[in-house]
């Protein structure tokens, strides 16, 4: 009766596991968005740290940015080079890919800056010209008298009666004129070079440089260009981000492909090599499935959103949990007296659930950190892994009843394998105490961390030479640092942004050297130009000033007329709206960001500047200004999780040691968690040895090395001596690892190569210290 | 990623000037050369000098006083010693003005004053195969002491109408009429031939090319 009930109760409780699962599937099909999945990196920092300035407006500047897409035309004459420009620009133009192409300068466009700005010019001023004026109020008669004094000067009499006193040429002339380099030839922006011409194309791209469908028609682009041009006699280099980005996808899916399909290949293959009912075996799978769906389902029900970082450690996490099914399958086999699902699974299931705990264990105390990804990767680990063994404990006995049938010569070698580990002597206890604590040590001593995100990308040799010719042909390149002036309105924004430039122009060639572009440098703040029309006024105003003036031979007609065009001018400023809606002002749109969140923001940006320790000493001196380094700032969080985790993987390792305690003692405790460690220290100090540091995607690869080597520990440990189910189990465990992770050590990207190097070894040590260290059925 | 830039003030200041960007050969006739080059046979390499400039606009000529340092291979130092203190340094890269310490650059990319300082240079110069490759030389009356160069340079002919050198063996004036109706006469006095004939404050001023 009492086992009629429990077959009841058991099949009450898979019944409900299945309602559950299709209820996670059901809630995934509604909920599962892309826009649920989170990329920020600074997301990932903890409490505010984020907050100083709003995400919100760094992400919009650097989506535009990295929209960005410059092409370089290059021949041996100039003709030949702005013929091959026209070419490129009429296909620029037909590809609908480009929200704008700047190509020509044209006359008519310089006119427009022109008349922009003429209306304006009674409140227009240089910051040099308002300083002497205010040092000495002749210095605009001085300069008058010099220019009539000049045989150079290119002074007329229209000029004068617009422009009396030459400041409002004196700030058309102040306008920046950008990279040095650079000259306007026949209205192309070109770089002569001894033996060779260049034109310059920049161009913005209409969508972002991320998706897949803009990169396939940039490519086409790109080769339509290539067919276009005359070979040998011109040529065309594009630069951006999307060449990066789509070189770095290609990548990416060739190794998916490789390595996936590699892996794919390899773990099935194991598998019709190991089982005779190989088809059945898909079922093994069925618990890593599960698992990923009950831990998405979680994970977005308790944080709405899900970290990539998360998630893709999270699921590798999940990926261990092959092993419970592995071991279920490796019990319920003709390698062992078993003889049904039930009793292997009764068979194994202590060591499962010894191995779920312990798990669970170790991740929860990772939540309890600051940290928002340590956080979710705990809960997508601790829900995956529960859904697994929960998957293997009801289900898989019932789909997996009989007993699968190893191929005889695997069978042969599991028993051999079997015996010979249970013959090998296994070490005194304080051994792996002893060689933990070497291993630390020296690990200690050669340990050097490197969070720079920069060594984490993968290496395009092609593409970073283009970018050297870009370079060398500049002579500069903008920085990937920018300053971001905040303030409650576009005026206050402005008058900010002035003070900033002041201050760092007038350190220039001393310590901080590099151009700064910035928004003032065309238009005046509000404030700015109120003060200028007062200026102005104040000097019309002076009777001496007046006197001298005519006294120069200039007419009283001409200083009256200036008077009225000034009283005329009254409220008359060019603003912000007038500006931006300008020709100058849509070139200018990189450096406005506009209102975001009831601020405004302008972004100041950097040519050349390689002090930025001192920049960023001036700039935190102004208030609401900002230097942001986003890869230093990447860098760094990635440096923070690293140390984060570093500090709380002791304190992780001491619940589980305790909570082993109770079920092992403390002698079986210290084997059991001494030999994942052992391995994965010893993991570590290959990976320094090879590589010569070590970044967080190593920390990961070692927590998943011990969290696989915790299993194989446990799993022998409470295996009955003899057993050759066990040693099967561990070593499949170990060959799919191998391939599901380990293949990843030959990417060309450093940070998946670092996180499936580490894994490797750490597994391979892991199988091969278990025998000296763990002893089967010591239980 | 690069940006492009404008070197926009000089040309927005060329467009003020009213200055067309197209430039074209110019082709015209020929003149009496031979008294030219009776004009054109010593350069001097120090020379003073009156200017009037004559403006429309202003109610009286602009008069300045001082004196020319010329170098043949670097360029003209052009001192204005009276009403104002100035020294201009002119050669074919660039115009800067030096105030005993220190050179600021005036502006070494505006066409129209690179046009300008060119113009000066050329006939400073006194070369007539420069002279006459850059000007077409247009005989001004029966007095041959007068000779009118018309610009061949489409840029120049739409700044300036002629420049008259008027002289026997030396230049004693220059005048430049502009299409604006403004004008700027120079009379030349004084000149020395021999670098010997320098002062030392002049070949420092020199040296400063």
């Amino acid at each position: 009766m009492i086992v009629h009930f429990w077959k009841n109760y058991n099949a009450m409780f898979r019944l409900l596991w299945g309602i559950f699962i299709a209820g996670c599937i059901v809630f995934l099909g509604a909920n599962l968005h892309v826009s649920k999945l989170q990329t920020n990196l600074f997301e990932l920092l903890p409490g505010n740290s984020s907050d100083t300035v709003p995400s919100a407006v760094l992400d919009a500047y650097s989506e535009r940015l990295s929209r960005k897409v410059a092409f370089l035309v290059s021949a041996s004459s100039d003709p030949a080079a702005q013929v091959g420009a026209d070419r490129v620009h009429a296909i620029l133009s037909e590809s609908r890919l480009f929200n704008a192409v700047q190509f020509k300068i044209t006359e008519d466009q310089i006119k427009s800056i022109y008349s922009l700005y003429r209306p304006y010019r009674h409140v227009l001023l240089t910051d040099h010209d308002r300083q002497e004026i205010l040092h000495d109020k002749n210095y605009l008669l001085n300069r008058l008298s010099s220019n009539l004094a000049s045989p150079v000067a290119a002074l007329n009499s229209d000029l004068l009666k617009d422009d009396p006193f030459l400041t409002y040429r004196a700030f058309l002339n102040s306008l920046p004129a950008g990279n040095p380099r650079i000259e306007i030839i026949d209205g192309y922006a070109m770089i002569q070079e001894s033996d060779t011409s260049h034109v310059f194309i920049s161009a913005e791209l209409n969508g972002s440089p991320f998706d897949q469908a803009i990169q396939y028609r940039f490519d086409t682009l790109l080769q339509q260009v290539t067919d276009a041009i005359e070979p040998g006699a011109v040529s065309v280099e594009a630069h951006g981000v999307i060449r990066y980005a789509t070189e770095n996808r290609k990548l990416a899916q060739s190794e998916m492909m490789v390595i996936g399909t590699g892996s794919l290949f390899g773990i099935l293959l194991i598998f019709v090599i190991v089982f005779r009912q190989s088809f059945r075996l898909l079922l093994i799978l069925l618990p890593v499935l599960t698992g990923m769906i009950v831990a998405v389902s979680v994970s977005l029900l308790i944080f709405d959103n899900i970290h990539l970082i998360s998630l893709v450690f999270g699921v590798s996490l999940i990926g261990v949990s092959i092993d419970y099914a592995l071991h279920y399958s490796c019990a319920n086999s003709n390698l062992t007296s078993f003889k049904d699902g039930n009793s292997a699974l009764r068979a194994v299931r202590p060591a499962l659930t010894i191995g779920l705990i312990t798990s669970i264990a170790g991740y929860a105390t990772l939540a309890m950190t600051d940290f928002p990804a340590l956080r979710q990767m705990a809960v997508i680990a601790i829900a995956g892994l529960t859904a697994a063994y929960l998957t293997v404990v009801l289900w898989l006995p019932m789909m997996i009843s009989q007993p699968l049938v190893i191929r005889e010569p695997v069978r042969n070698l599991a028993i051999r394998l079997t015996t010979k580990v249970s013959s090998i002597s296994k070490w005194p206890v304080w051994w792996p105490i002893l060689l933990i604590t070497v291993v630390m040590l020296v690990a200690g001593l050669l340990r050097s961390e490197n969070d720079d995100i920069r060594m984490m990308r993968a290496s395009l040799p092609q593409l970073d030479l283009v970018d050297s010719k870009f370079r060398d042909l500049l002579g500069e390149f903008p920085n990937s640092q920018y300053v971001l002036v905040a303030g409650d309105s576009p005026d206050e924004v402005l008058e900010r942004e002035r003070a900033l430039l002041k201050h760092l122009r007038s350190n220039s060639g001393s310590e901080l050297s590099g151009r700064y572009e910035a928004l003032s440098d065309w238009l005046p703040s509000h404030q700015q130009q109120v003060r200028n029309l007062s200026l102005y006024t104040s000097l019309l105003d002076d009777q001496d000033f007046v006197s001298r003036f005519e006294t120069m031979g200039l007419p009283m007609s001409l200083i009256d007329h200036y008077k009225t065009q000034t009283r005329l001018q009254g409220t008359e400023f060019l603003s912000i709206d007038r500006f931006m809606d300008s020709p100058p002002g849509r070139l200018k749109r990189d450096n406005w960001l506009g209102k975001i969140d009831a601020h405004y923001y302008s972004i100041v940006r950097l040519y050349g500047v390689d002090r930025l320790d001192v920049l960023s000493d001036k700039v935190s001196q102004a208030e609401q200004v900002y230097l942001i380094d986003r890869t230093t700032s990447i860098s760094s969080v990635l440096g923070i999780y690293r140390q984060s985790i570093e500090k709380m993987f002791p304190i992780v390792l001491v619940v589980i040691f305790l909570i082993m305690i109770f079920r092992f003692g403390v002698s079986g405790a210290v084997r059991v968690l001494g030999t994942p460690v052992l391995a994965a220290l010893l993991s570590f100090l290959m990976v320094i040895l090879i590589l010569g540091h070590y970044n967080l995607f190593t920390i990961f690869g070692l927590i998943i090395t011990i969290a696989i080597a915790i299993d194989y520990a446990i799993f022998v440990y409470e295996s009955k001596e003899g057993s050759s189910g066990t040693y099967l189990a561990i070593s499949l465990a170990g060959i799919t690892t191998v391939l599901a992770f380990g293949l990843l050590s030959l990417s060309d990207t450093p940070a998946l190569m670092t996180f499936g190097l580490t894994l490797l070894f750490g597994i391979v040590f892991a199988y091969f210290l278990t025998p000296f260290i763990v002893k089967q059925g010591e239980k | 990623m690069t940006k492009m830039h404008l070197t926009v003030g000089p040309f927005l200041v060329s467009i003020l000037f009213g200055i067309a960007f197209t430039c074209s050969g110019a082709t015209s006739g020929s003149a009496d050369k031979s008294g030219l080059e009776a004009l054109l046979v010593k350069p001097f390499v120090r020379a003073e000098f009156v200017k009037q400039r004559k403006l429309a606009i202003l109610t009286k000529p602009f008069v300045t006083q001082g004196y020319i340092l010329f170098d043949r291979d670097k360029g003209m130092v052009w001192k204005t010693t009276a009403p104002v203190n100035d020294t201009l340094l002119i050669t074919e890269t660039s115009i800067r003005q030096f105030d005993g310490e220190k050179q600021t650059v005036v502006s070494d990319r505006n066409p129209v004053m690179t046009s300008i300082s060119d113009m000066f240079l050329t006939i400073m110069s006194l070369d007539k195969d420069k002279i006459l490759s850059v000007y077409e030389l247009q005989s001004s009356g029966s007095d041959k002491q007068m000779y009118r160069l018309l610009p061949r340079d489409k840029r120049m002919q739409s700044i300036i109408s002629y420049i008259q050198l008027v002289g026997a063996d030396r230049i004693q004036s220059i005048e430049i009429m502009e299409k604006s109706g403004d004008s700027t006469r120079i009379e030349i006095t004084n000149e020395r031939y021999e670098r010997a004939q320098l002062t030392a404050d002049d070949r420092a001023l020199l040296e400063k090319l």
